[in-house]
């Protein structure tokens, strides 16, 4: 099974190099009763793939993402992305260069703008953030692509619903990482709101090369994805 | 650093954050109040006990050097006693500072020194070693210390009487008098008038003591050591105002004051005026009229006057052209003021007056002294010449500023005592100031002599021409200070010259803190010279007299700064709980921010300034609210004294105003302490915070 999801015959991209390895994934929670979500699961990502994981709620699809986005530790299995195996110690730095998040509840800084938040990962990364550094011009670009350049600098909190997810999106591009993950990102919107999201959140990854993982409920999301997993029984079936 | 910009952030009060800002204001608050009470509470004591060293170290010196038992035994001391050349007797350390030789002894003339004395303790040439000489020299070449100066002091003990002679009168040319004696067995010491510390203790006359001095001016000096009432006398017209002129080339008097008595006023000088007054009846007859100063005095002067019994009633009194006086009693006819009724002023009137100085040339008494005066009285010009009758010194002030003065005066350079050739000046500590000594009081020491036949008392005169504060000292109430040469000659004759401690040398030097680097240095160099044994270094906090206040001082600054501790943790552990608040407020932002890449160590960090920053914040305006406090605390202390009722500080001890100095140390130590306390109540909530599963936090949103 993991030979089938490793090299898709459906589709050439196996030219493009490997990005994420996970090998034998497990996880098990004791809730008090033991419940294991992840069994020995297996998923290897090519750059600039793009990957629906849907699968019925409580399959465990959010703690796949986590694991996935180093949040989360695995009780047993490996994770290697761009080729670097996570581990305690490089957790942190591979999650501001590497990877991208986008929640359904956005996850905004409160009490800031819109460009401070795009900005904030750079700021981590301890980059010059100085208003003719490359980063702020970067933030600038970036809300820009997702159609809020009048809304530079307002306060998160007069946004939309829709105007937060497009901020939350330009953040996870701001380090230009090489993976977004993102976890039910229109799970909180219209549907109307939805669709423009999930366009964008294609179109954008698509052009700038970026891998796209993304745990979703919504059909016409997963339909637009290159590849769609769902996840059962704590494995995940290529459709 | 994107942590502070987070903190910052997260200390912003907010009111969606009202509990955490609420918290974290207190918290500052309570620190501040912290800060603010520790800074000026130790800023105060260490100013006030800066004062008390200050005096103890006026009194003597930072550093004294007494000889030792071996130095009285030492052929240097001793052979003095052998040879024609010192007069066979034994010599102080002043006197051995100032001999022309070191060995006096001349083996052709003198007796053979007795066997049982040490061997003489001779220096690398083979002479004797000059203990004295070179103890002075090594003392003051020591390198890197200002200002230092050392001088012989001498230190003994006698019996002073002063004679207080106080309203002194003159009636059918006879001197009437009350006379009271104080005496008190006294310790007797040297002291270096050229001490600027030492000026500082010195308290300025009031007019009180200028008062006195100008009456004992026409009391005769001599028969000062006798006590009989007869033996005080008048001095003649022509030394009286040789007097008078030395005392007013030192002395200006620039006010009078009206007696307690009522003063007679001078009805020419305040003609063709209508004044406002109160008429005093004895058996319905006006026997006195008495003028207040101005017309809103009258209320209160007729109060006063009922109080003590009198039948009081406003009047009008008119003085015509011809100064003659006519009253009326509210409604009635103005009718003249009989012979016998006197016309007063009111008591206490201050006025500005000058000395006409021609009028010293011709009198005979101080009372016949001429003055200028010039105030307005009721809204009257006052002006004309008055005699000094029976008005006192209002206020006066030393000019001149000579060595030939009557008074003990300070300059830059420390104290100049009077130069009085008829008794020996002295300085009392200023509790004989409560006991009614005043300047210019005189008396005499006794001491008691041996003589071959018997034990005779001698009588030193003396003159008190100065007070000073002693501070806090045991025996400063006892501790008079006069000139070198008294103690010298008291000390010499009562047999009192090799009592230990009461012969040394002090050592002075501009900055208290280098006394332990001072006897460091003093005591290697001592050994170097070979001296050591003859010498006992000590510094002021080993006398005896004071090593007991110096160590409770010490060990109440290890007490409050224990307590100060105590106190800055309890209010710094109200930052813990603000902060593990403000971890659960915020744990979504931390595991955004974990999310984005911030390691734990970030997150705790983020907390951890947030506390220093809430330290520091309540620190600085305490420390702010303290400099402010110190400022004014002065008229604090007399607020809360008046609304009290009573003396807040006692000013015995505490001195009349207390000591407004930011103590450095005070602030080091709190700032210190409390940047230290907050990082560490920080240290908790942030290491929970770092801790926190990223995870487990989005999940849960």
């Amino acid at each position: 099974m993991s030979d089938d999801q490793g090299t898709c015959p459906k589709d050439n991209s196996n030219q493009q190099p490997v990005i994420l390895q996970a090998k034998k994934l497990n996880k098990t929670f004791y809730n008090p009763a033991k419940v294991q979500l992840l069994k020995e699961l297996d998923l290897t990502v090519r750059r600039g793939d793009s990957i629906a994981i849907m699968g019925r709620s409580g399959e465990g699809k959010s703690t796949l993402l986590q694991i996935l986005g180093t949040l989360e530790t695995p009780c047993t299995g490996s994770l290697e992305i761009d080729n670097v195996s996570v581990s305690r110690f490089n957790k942190s730095r591979i999650r501001n260069q590497k990877l991208g998040f986008i929640f359904q509840s956005f996850h905004l800084l409160e009490d800031c703008t819109a460009h401070e938040n795009v900005l904030f990962p750079a700021r981590i990364a301890r980059a010059n953030i100085s208003p003719n550094g490359n980063a702020y011009q970067r933030a600038c670009n970036l809300l820009r692509h997702v159609g809020l350049e009048d809304r530079l600098h307002f306060n998160t909190k007069l946004l939309s619903g829709g105007e937060k997810q497009r901020v939350a999106i330009a953040r996870a591009l701001c380090n230009d990482p090489d993976i977004i993950l993102a976890d039910e990102p229109s799970g909180n919107l219209d549907k109307q709101t939805s669709h423009m999201i999930h366009e964008l959140l294609l179109d954008l990854s698509h052009s700038q090369g970026k891998t796209l993982i993304i745990v979703t409920h919504d059909p016409d999301l997963a339909q637009m994805c290159k590849l769609r997993y769902t996840l059962k029984n704590g494995q995940l079936i290529l459709e | 650093m994107f942590e502070l910009s987070v903190a910052y952030k997260y200390l912003i009060p907010r009111w969606r954050q009202l509990s955490v800002s609420i918290i974290s204001l207190v918290s500052t608050l309570v620190i501040a109040l912290v800060v603010w009470l520790i800074v000026v509470f130790f800023s105060v004591k260490d100013g006030l006990e800066n004062g008390w060293i200050e005096k103890i170290t006026a009194l003597t010196a930072p550093v004294r050097i007494t000889p030792t038992e071996k130095y009285y035994h030492s052929h240097y001391y001793l052979v003095d006693t052998i040879s024609a050349n010192s007069g066979y007797t034994a010599k102080t350390i002043g006197e051995k500072l100032l001999a022309h030789q070191t060995d006096p002894y001349d083996p052709l003339s003198d007796e053979e020194p007795p066997k049982e004395w040490h061997h003489p303790d001779l220096n690398r040439q083979n002479q004797l070693k000059d203990l004295v000489k070179t103890a002075f020299f090594t003392a003051t070449s020591l390198p890197g210390i200002q200002g230092l100066k050392a001088s012989d002091f001498e230190t003994t003990t006698a019996n002073m009487r002063l004679r207080l002679l106080r309203d002194i009168k003159e009636n059918n040319k006879q001197l009437q008098q009350s006379q009271q004696f104080l005496e008190q067995a006294s310790f007797l010491g040297s002291f270096d008038a050229s001490t600027p510390s030492m000026a500082r203790a010195l308290i300025k006359p009031t007019a009180a003591d200028f008062n006195n001095l100008l009456q004992m001016q026409s009391i005769s000096p001599h028969n000062i050591k006798e006590e009989s009432p007869a033996a005080i006398h008048k001095i003649a017209p022509n030394l009286l105002q040789d007097n008078l002129r030395h005392f007013f080339t030192t002395i200006e008097i620039t006010s009078l004051k009206t007696p307690s008595q009522n003063w007679r006023l001078p009805l020419k000088l305040l003609v063709n005026t209508e004044l406002t007054a109160v008429a005093l009846f004895h058996s319905n007859k006006i026997v006195k009229i008495i003028v207040p100063s101005s017309v809103d005095l009258l209320p209160q002067l007729i109060q006063d006057l009922q109080k003590e019994g009198w039948t009081a009633q406003p009047a009008i009194l008119k003085i015509n052209e011809t100064a003659q006086a006519e009253f009326k009693i509210q409604s009635q006819e103005f009718e003249p003021v009989p012979s016998w009724t006197a016309i007063n002023l009111q008591a206490g009137v201050a006025l500005p007056a000058q000395l006409i100085e021609k009028s010293i040339n011709n009198i005979n008494s101080i009372h016949q002294l001429q003055f200028a005066i010039s105030t307005i009285i009721q809204g009257h010009s006052f002006k004309g010449y008055t005699p000094l009758g029976q008005l006192e010194i209002g206020e006066a002030k030393i000019i001149n500023e000579r060595a030939n003065s009557l008074i003990a005066i300070t300059n830059l350079q420390g104290i100049v005592m009077p130069l009085n050739s008829s008794a020996d000046p002295v300085l009392l500590p200023k509790s004989f100031r409560d006991s009614g000594a005043l300047i210019g009081d005189q008396g005499y020491l006794s001491y008691f002599s041996p003589t071959p036949s018997s034990i005779q008392e001698q009588r030193i005169p003396i003159v008190v021409s100065g007070f000073y504060d002693p501070g806090i000292i045991p025996i400063g109430g006892k501790y008079i200070l006069t000139g070198h040469s008294l103690t010298a000659l008291i000390r010499a004759s009562s047999g009192q010259a090799s009592s230990h401690f009461s012969n040394g040398i002090n050592l002075r030097f501009d900055n208290l803190a280098d006394t332990a680097k001072v006897k460091r240095e003093l005591q290697a160099a001592f050994k170097n010279e070979g001296i050591d044994s003859y010498w006992q270094i000590e510094t002021y906090q080993e006398y005896e007299f004071s090593k007991d206040i110096i160590q409770q001082l010490q060990s109440e600054k290890n007490l409050f700064s224990l307590i100060s501790l105590v106190i800055i943790v309890v209010a710094c552990s109200n930052i813990i709980s603000m902060l593990i608040i403000l971890v659960n407020d915020k744990k979504l932002e931390i595991g955004i921010l974990r999310s984005m890449g911030a390691t734990s160590a970030n997150i705790a960090a983020i907390f951890g300034i947030c506390g220093v920053v809430m330290g520091t914040i309540g620190s600085l305006v305490g420390i702010l609210a303290a400099i402010l406090t110190l400022r004014y605390v002065n008229e604090l202390v007399a607020l809360m004294s008046h609304l009290q009722g009573h003396d807040l500080f006692n000013p015995v001890f505490y001195g009349t105003t207390l000591p407004t100095e930011l103590s450095l140390e005070a602030l080091m130590f709190v700032i210190m302490t409390t940047v230290a306390i907050s990082l560490l109540a920080g240290i908790v909530p942030a290491f929970k915070a770092s801790m926190m599963r990223p995870s487990a936090i989005l999940r849960a949103e």
